[in-house]
């Protein structure tokens, strides 16, 4: 088990009143009493709606969002009460385009501070979501995305200090998928084809609602997997080939997808964007907050396959995804994934290198044995410098190291060779498995001025695991 | 809840714990008076009561009875971090942050009930401090987590550094009024359909285009309200009549009645 030999997760998923941890009864055995709400592959996966911008000019979309709370239906016949970008879990996807800038104005109706981060993207360090530039609660912000970078599936999320491993929990995130001209002349699937998944764990109270137990050693482990919101769901596909952009949502659960028995994945891109060549996998490790984008083939199987991905760290609810329902007729198709995608950029020499170390100090989880200061800065890279950043993890727990604002090729993982799939492309978030060091080279450009990085797993993040870092001109 | 509160509250409490004037409820097998309770790593770990035992008990947890007004220490006596915090009602943590591996911490109870407890970073770790006796008044607030929603401009700092803010849980919300969708206008085009509409409240619009019970195209989007756009193309969409369906869905669950066009292409 990747987490260390305690990591099994015994949680109580239906709670009786009173005393919740006197009487621990297995998730498996609160399931098999209450076995409707949570039987796989029940309901059809939900689509995520699409934001529609309020005005476009020519430069730009402008959008308008409320962070406000909703009621979803995530368990058939219940109501659960979310926080949500416009009150929707998963928040609507904003589709960009390179080289067009993304206004979005967001105003917080909450009862508390709130911000916005674009995680995965190249943008200025006033509006990238700093967890200290918060809208306090009933004030707005407009945050101006320039979308000048590769073709990505990136993804935008509350990062107020403190509180991201509840809001997240509660369904304050949203996908933000960005094109370019390069993945329309590739001619990838697109429209209904180019599917976003966004998996994460929960667990559920008896009336429905999120329930959330803090762990600050492990980190938030639920017992149901939603897949844009429904339990476990299903899709009906044709036999063609679709692009699915996978986003791990989870607080700090990390999964290995497994399609049936090892069936063939087409990974065409990551946290960065397209690779430089598709890699095929049968078995994907994927952290909290990192991003696949996998082409599967369903001409391979015959009409009415039930194919299920899975999760081969889970147990009980946690091991079906969901589940490929393949229809008939289709099979033809012109539509060949190229070889080549994406030429790979050189990159200036390193100039530095910088080693940080991963821990539980005294009082919280640390880096380098400090904890966030944002008096204090903990790293100045130059401006259009690249560094080696080394991650040495101390701990028995995985962490998924990410740095604001910038992307990172990475160089070399001491628990053995670094698989296509990380090396042919950029990457934002990194997972360093328990006793692991990591190696990855950084570019600290397009913008200057101070972001952050951070362990992405949420209650170590809000247990002071992360750093400042200021890119000086 | 006061937590240490030197002055005259803690003494009347240590006076009366001393000469019995502490409100006798004999609930519990225990004596009420201030308790300690040490946080152990060995076979367990756990909380427990006893001071001089080196191992944990299977399933060991620590039930003390005190009186209103007294205090709870806790002993880290393990080498893994622990703290010691509420699971419900009004919160509390002994220590305020952090998760020590040596000395003590303390938390004192004015008011009687029940107060189960955890440890933050090994949720296994359990136990209950039952107070009795009649509720002392602090005159200073109340244990119940308060937000902490800062007026400050953007860049000022709220604290941080291992301070844990605490955030609410969702509740809901009361809205009930239905979204409503009119003036829906189809307009035809080559292999695509264009819908425009009229929404009263942001609302996730989901636009189906049938031909009799199948679905050919269909999409879902999230519009604020006013008047909005959507052009649906596909292949699929040929020469012949189509059914165009609207529907809205508010952020609370409230559906508007589903508005249909009919429409011809002739392209």
């Amino acid at each position: 088990m990747r987490n260390g030999f305690a990591s099994v997760a015994l949680l109580c998923a239906l709670p009786t009143g009173g005393s919740t941890r006197r009487s621990l009864i297995t998730s498996a055995g609160r399931r098999a009493q209450a076995r409707s709400p949570f039987t796989p592959f029940r309901r059809d996966l939900p689509r995520i709606p699409e934001l529609l911008p309020v005005r476009r000019t020519s430069t730009a979309d402008v959008y308008d969002v409320q962070i406000q709370q909703g009621l979803a239906e995530v368990l058939p016949g219940f109501e659960t009460p979310i926080y949500g970008y416009e009150g929707v879990y998963p928040g609507p996807t904003i589709r960009a385009r390179t080289g067009r800038e993304s206004i979005v104005r967001q105003h917080n109706t909450l009862t508390f501070e709130s911000n916005v981060h674009l995680h995965g993207g190249f943008v200025p360090a006033g509006h990238d979501g700093h967890p200290m530039d918060v809208i306090p609660a009933g004030g707005s912000f407009e945050y101006h995305y320039p979308n000048l970078q590769d073709a990505a599936t990136l993804w935008y999320h509350d990062h107020a200090h403190g509180r991201t491993s509840r809001t997240l929990y509660h369904g304050l995130m949203a996908m933000y998928v960005l094109e370019d001209d390069l993945e329309r002349e590739l001619e990838l699937p697109t429209g209904e084809y180019d599917v976003p998944l966004v998996i994460a764990d929960h667990s559920f109270n008896r009336d429905g609602s999120f329930r959330y137990l803090e762990n600050v050693d492990l980190g938030f482990r639920g017992d149901t997997l939603l897949v844009n919101g429904a339990v476990s769901p299903r899709m009906r596909v044709d036999r063609r080939k679709y692009r699915f952009r996978l986003l791990n949502g989870s607080n700090s659960r990390s999964y290995t997808l497994r399609l049936g028995r090892g069936r063939k994945m087409l990974q065409i891109a990551g946290d960065g964007g397209l690779l430089t060549r598709p890699v095929v996998r049968r078995r994907v490790p994927f952290h909290p907050a990192e991003r696949l984008d996998l082409v599967i083939d369903f001409r391979d199987y015959a009409p009415g396959t039930e194919l299920v991905l899975h999760n081969e760290d889970g147990e009980a609810g946690t091991v079906a995804i969901m589940r490929f329902d393949v229809g008939r007729g289709g099979g033809s198709e012109d539509f060949r994934v190229p070889r080549r995608m994406r030429p790979r950029e050189p990159l200036p020499e390193p100039v530095a290198d910088r080693r940080w170390e991963l821990g539980f100090g005294f009082g919280a989880w640390q880096i380098n044995g400090k904890d966030f200061d944002h008096a204090r800065m903990d790293a100045r890279p130059s401006h259009g410098t690249t560094e080696r950043w080394t991650f040495a993890n101390r701990s028995n727990r995985v962490h998924p190291m990410h740095i604001h604002g910038f992307l990172f090729r990475v160089l070399w993982r001491s628990s053995g060779p670094v698989h296509p799939g990380e090396r042919l492309g950029w990457k934002d978030t990194i997972g360093v498995l328990p006793n692991e060091r990591v190696t990855v080279q950084a570019w600290f450009a397009p913008y200057a001025g101070k972001y952050v990085f951070h362990c992405h797993a949420l209650e170590h993040a809000d247990k002071a695991m992360m750093l400042q870092l200021e890119v000086m001109t | 809840m006061g937590r240490g509160r030197s002055g005259i509250y803690a003494a009347v409490a240590a006076i009366a714990a001393t000469t019995g004037l502490g409100a006798v409820g004999a609930a519990g097998a225990d004596e009420a008076a201030p308790a300690d309770i040490y946080a152990r790593d060995a076979g367990g770990p756990c909380f427990s009561e006893d001071a001089g035992a080196t191992q944990c008990a299977a399933g060991e947890t620590a039930d003390v009875t005190i009186n209103t007004g007294e205090t709870v220490t806790f002993h880290f006596v393990g080498s893994q971090p622990h703290n010691a915090a509420s699971d419900s009602g009004p919160a509390w943590k002994a220590p305020d942050t952090g998760y020590p591996t040596s000395g003590t911490a303390t938390e004192t109870f004015n008011n009687p009930g029940t107060y189960p407890f955890h440890c933050e970073v090994h949720p296994q770790m359990t136990g209950v401090v039952q107070v009795e006796g009649d509720p002392i008044p602090t005159g200073t607030a109340t244990a119940t987590a308060t937000a902490t929603a800062t007026a400050t401009p953007p860049s000022s700092p709220p604290p941080t550094t291992g301070g844990q803010t605490t955030t609410p849980n969702p509740s809901g919300g009361t809205d009930d009024i239905k979204p409503r969708v009119s003036s829906v206008k189809s307009t035809a085009l080559r292999r695509a359909v264009r819908v425009r509409f009229k929404l009263s409240e942001p609302a996730t619009v989901t636009i189906r285009v049938k031909r009799g019970r199948k679905v050919l195209k269909s999409a879902r989007v999230q519009a604020r309200a006013g008047t909005r756009s959507v052009t649906l193309r596909s292949k699929k969409l040929k020469k012949g009549r189509y059914t165009v369906e609207i529907q809205a869905r508010d952020a609370f669950g409230n559906r508007s009645s589903l508005a249909k066009k009919r429409l011809r292409l002739r392209r």
